[in-house]
């Protein structure tokens, strides 16, 4: 990741918002450049760490502004793999045989410089310029470019980008997010940051808005900016999303950065994060029900169901589902699907409690029959409603999720208004 | 906020009050909308525990790592270090202690850490202070009991020890489990220009420790306005006027100056003549107000102008010919073969001039990226007599103990001309050992930056011992 001093030239203050000097590539130059310094990094595998870095820094002769270089090498170091030599293991031995022969000829005396170099090479059998070749092997620049990536320039450009527009986050202390799809992975990264998050509903799209937990309390307020960073891959796996940042500036004032995500980068304007890619599928059974849905309703505008798979966060009472896929009709209902594949009594037990508390009237499971076994799956029906429950033996089918849907199926519900938080946000935690 | 049973419960650095309605709660709680519940920084949990014991909150959590282990040190403690435990007891076990360099403020804490048989968390401001105070606990407690949380290193047991750096996070996810925070040079944790908390404080807002302890040779008299709030008062305070003799070592500063060799003279002038040329010629003082916003105008332009760069690039490579002066290397050998009998610690100006030092000499180095399994090693070896001398960078400049070591050898200086830097390298070599006297030598590079800046060292060094140390110079 970038940080402040890669990013820092290359922000603009305009009154309460703060906006990204983003590298653009109007004629096509620049990724020419960034392909070269692509394939001169592949070309230096099995170099030490510090060659490395100083060719890149060779390449400041190339470009006009060496803060620019600077981020992209950063950027492109990053995504390389360094590991120690294969001798530096020897090097915390070797260490200690020099270290103790010296301790025997102590003090050092003129032209004894190699004495213990060679006391040394003695003990371990090894030459005297192996011994001080291998003394400080194993120092972070001594590491060996093991693999670079295999990236074009076009892309090394999208994710300098991308970078700098996290680099800006380290000194933010809020971060509202909004995004079509994806939220799985954005809720994931969310709790492995260990952040606090609100959701909010507006109409049928969903902003979350995320903080660092005892951000009110601490001085440095922009503490939890690098955490909030972390959220941003996750986010720009997203077809379409963008976010709000609230940073601090140096005398403390309240700033503002925006960004988005389009669908394809290309053309002149500077590409920010990878390519937009459709949320991929966690597991081979939902893959199937998407096809089969697309097989038996995909070109059927008569029946006005419409599959969308992880489309958005579902707030019910005091709990938050992700489900697998929402149902929606032309008519404005909607009815929440779930896969359960594998599973154990305690976790559909616990399931179906906390369905019955969230009163998701909506919500059917597509559950795997093979491992549902008498009491259990009996049990099962009783606290969820046995034909909210749709059963499946080979794979799932999207005839009898249809089928279950029309019944259940409603508009969707607004947040209670006891729920609502002093800003109208919907109150939930990681 | 929905109807549940009251319970009080930390996480992430907050006391959480749940089921309670606001307006029977103490009116320092504030309503959080994402937990819906009443929340306050964690380092009000004791207080706001202690309000849920009178009002019948069933639940109350607790923060009760235990230890369960005795002191297992040989030391007999000085009657002073004693009194100092009993007077911070006596305090509600919170406070700074104060003691001079040398004076034996880890036993201070071991004793502490007995007293109570409570987990506790070591914050101390360097990795190298880690290793040590790992050894420390290690052989006072049992090996089993301690645990390190910094950079790679994510140990957490009943005794963990850890950096400024990683305490945020640290008490963060585990500060439930330690009754007792141990602050080693707390003097960090003064406050800001203007009497202002600094991100220093953060950890403390945070932690759910009720017992803390600060321990420092120099206390931040007057800036100690977050510090008395968030630790304590001094709980007990003893200057090195009143240790001198009968627990400390004396010493003397020496300054020797070297002459750069013809070619490392001739390569000095011409980069100075490049980096001059170009700061004239571009008019970076006439066009600032003062000289530090005269080099941030030189350092941005340095992004766009090739000529900029070459004077940038020429000032660093005119510092690395000082730090790495051939005469400086020939000098500190010469200090070591006057004290043959002494084990030294050399503070070098960079980690460059630290290698150089380490591979000529062939004494060993600390980094802050030496593994800490290697700094155990070293400490032994150095308490075995296996290695006589060490160079480092600035890790070893505080708190460190080479409890043998009375030479040190200033190579170096990278905060060009820090006195408190000076002072507290100065403070490695005052433990006393028997009678023998420290001695702090400072190789000058003569005709270079380093001479003005060995000058500033000086004259400002009388200023902090005198009212910061109590020693005079």
């Amino acid at each position: 990741m970038l940080n402040r001093s890669h990013v820092a030239p290359f922000l603009r203050r305009d009154g309460a918002t703060v906006r990204v000097e983003y590298l653009a590539d109007p004629d096509g130059r620049v990724s020419v450049l960034l392909d070269r310094l692509c394939q001169l990094v592949r070309r230096l595998e099995g170099w030490p760490r510090a060659s490395v870095v100083e060719a890149l820094r060779r390449q400041e002769r190339r470009v006009r502004d060496v803060a620019r270089l600077s981020g992209i090498a950063k950027t492109l170091l990053d995504l390389c793999q360094f590991v120690p030599p294969g001798n530096a293991a020897l090097s915390p031995t070797v260490r200690d045989a020099v270290f103790r022969a010296r301790g025997r000829r102590w003090p050092p005396l003129p032209f004894d410089h190699d004495a213990p170099y060679q006391d040394a090479a003695a003990e371990l059998g090894r030459s005297v310029d192996d011994v001080r070749q291998l003394l400080y092997a194993d120092m972070p620049d001594e590491r060996v470019l093991r693999h670079a990536p295999d990236i074009t320039g076009r892309a090394l450009l999208a994710r300098y980008n991308l970078e700098l527009a996290r680099g800006v986050l380290l000194d933010a202390d809020r971060l509202t997010v909004t995004a079509r799809g994806g939220w799985r992975g954005i809720f994931r990264a969310v709790k492995a940051a260990r952040l606090m998050y609100v959701v909010r509903r507006h109409g049928k799209s969903y902003e979350v808005d995320i903080t660092g937990p005892a951000a009110a309390f601490i001085v440095r307020r922009s503490r939890y900016g690098a955490r909030l960073a972390r959220v941003i891959p996750a986010l720009m796996r997203a077809p379409r999303w963008r976010f709000e940042a609230q940073l601090r500036g140096p005398d403390d004032t309240p700033l503002r950065f925006r960004a988005r995500g389009r669908p394809r980068a290309a053309g002149p304007a500077a590409p920010v994060g990878g390519r937009a890619r459709r949320p991929g599928y966690d597991s081979s059974w939902e893959r199937s029900l998407a096809s089969d849905f697309r097989r038996q309703f995909g070109r059927d505008a008569r029946h006005g169901w419409t599959l969308a798979r992880e489309s958005s966060p579902v707030v019910a009472g005091d709990e938050l589902f992700l489900p697998d896929f929402t149902l929606h009709h032309a008519d404005g209902r909607e009815a929440l699907v779930e896969i359960v594949g594998f599973w154990t009594p305690e976790y559909l037990e616990a399931k179906a409690r906390k369905i019955a508390a969230a009163g998701l009237g909506t919500l059917i499971l597509v559950v795997y029959r093979g491992l549902a076994v008498g009491g259990n799956a009996a049990a099962l029906e009783a606290a969820v409603g046995g034909n909210r429950i749709v059963w499946f033996t080979a794979r799932p089918r999207a005839g009898d999720v249809v089928k279950a849907a029309e019944r259940w199926a409603a508009a969707p519900r607004r947040p209670p208004r006891r729920h609502r938080g002093r800003d109208g946000g919907v109150n939930y935690k990681t | 906020m929905k109807s549940v049973s009251p319970s009080l419960s930390y996480r992430l650095g907050l006391a959480v009050l749940r089921g309670v309605p606001a307006d029977e709660a103490p009116p320092w709680l504030v309503y959080d909308p994402r937990l819906d519940a009443l929340v306050a920084p964690g380092h009000r949990f004791s207080e706001l525990r202690a309000w849920a014991a009178d009002h019948a909150v069933a639940d109350q959590g607790s923060v009760a790592g235990e230890l369960d282990a005795p002191l297992l040190d040989p030391r007999e403690p000085r009657p002073y270090q004693t009194d100092a435990v009993n007077r911070w007891r006596a305090s509600g076990a919170r406070g700074t202690v104060v003691l001079p360099t040398g004076a034996g403020k880890t036993l201070v804490a071991l004793l502490a850490i007995d007293a109570l048989q409570v987990g506790a968390c070591i914050v101390v401001p360097t990795r190298a202070l880690v290793a040590q105070w790992f050894t420390q606990l290690a052989d006072a407690f049992g090996v089993e009991r301690v645990g390190a949380y910094y950079g790679d290193e994510k140990e957490v047991r009943a005794l963990t020890v850890t950096t400024y750096h990683s305490a945020f996070q640290l008490m963060e996810r585990w500060g439930e489990r330690f009754p007792l925070l141990v602050l080693d040079e707390v003097h960090h944790l003064a406050d800001g220009a203007g009497g202002d908390a600094t991100a220093w404080h953060d950890h403390l807002r945070i932690a759910p420790s009720p017992y803390r302890l600060g321990l420092t040779a120099t206390y931040p008299d007057g800036r100690d306005t977050e510090l008395r709030r968030l630790v304590g008062g001094v709980a007990y305070r003893r200057t090195i006027g009143e240790m001198t003799d009968a627990e400390l070592a004396r010493y003397a500063i020496v300054r020797r100056y070297v002459r750069l060799t013809p070619g490392e003279e001739a390569r000095y002038q011409a980069l100075t003549d490049v980096y001059e040329r170009h700061f004239a010629s571009a008019g970076y003082g006439d066009r600032a107000a003062t000289s530090v916003d005269a080099w941030r105008m030189f350092a941005a332009s340095a992004r766009r102008s090739p000529a900029a760069r070459r004077a940038l690039r020429a000032f660093h490579e005119r510092e690395r010919v000082v730090r790495l002066a051939a005469g400086k290397l020939r000098e500190a050998e010469r200090i070591l073969r006057a004290h043959p009998a002494e084990q030294a610690v050399l503070f070098c100006g960079g980690t460059d001039a630290a290698q150089t030092v380490s591979r000529e000499l062939a004494i060993p180095m600390i980094t802050a990226s030496t593994p800490a399994s290697e700094r155990h090693a070293l400490l032994g070896a150095l308490a075995r007599g296996d290695v006589r001398a060490v160079a480092s960078v600035r890790v070893l400049d505080e708190g460190w103990d080479v409890p043998g070591a009375k030479l040190g050898i200033v190579l170096g200086d990278s905060t060009r001309g820090s006195a408190r830097q000076h002072v507290q390298r100065l403070g490695r070599l005052l433990r006393r050992q028997g009678d023998a006297l420290a001695s702090l030598y400072e190789v000058v590079a003569a005709g270079t930056y380093e001479f003005f800046a060995a000058q500033k060292r000086g004259s400002g060094v009388k200023r902090v011992s005198e009212g910061q140390l109590g020693f005079g110079v």
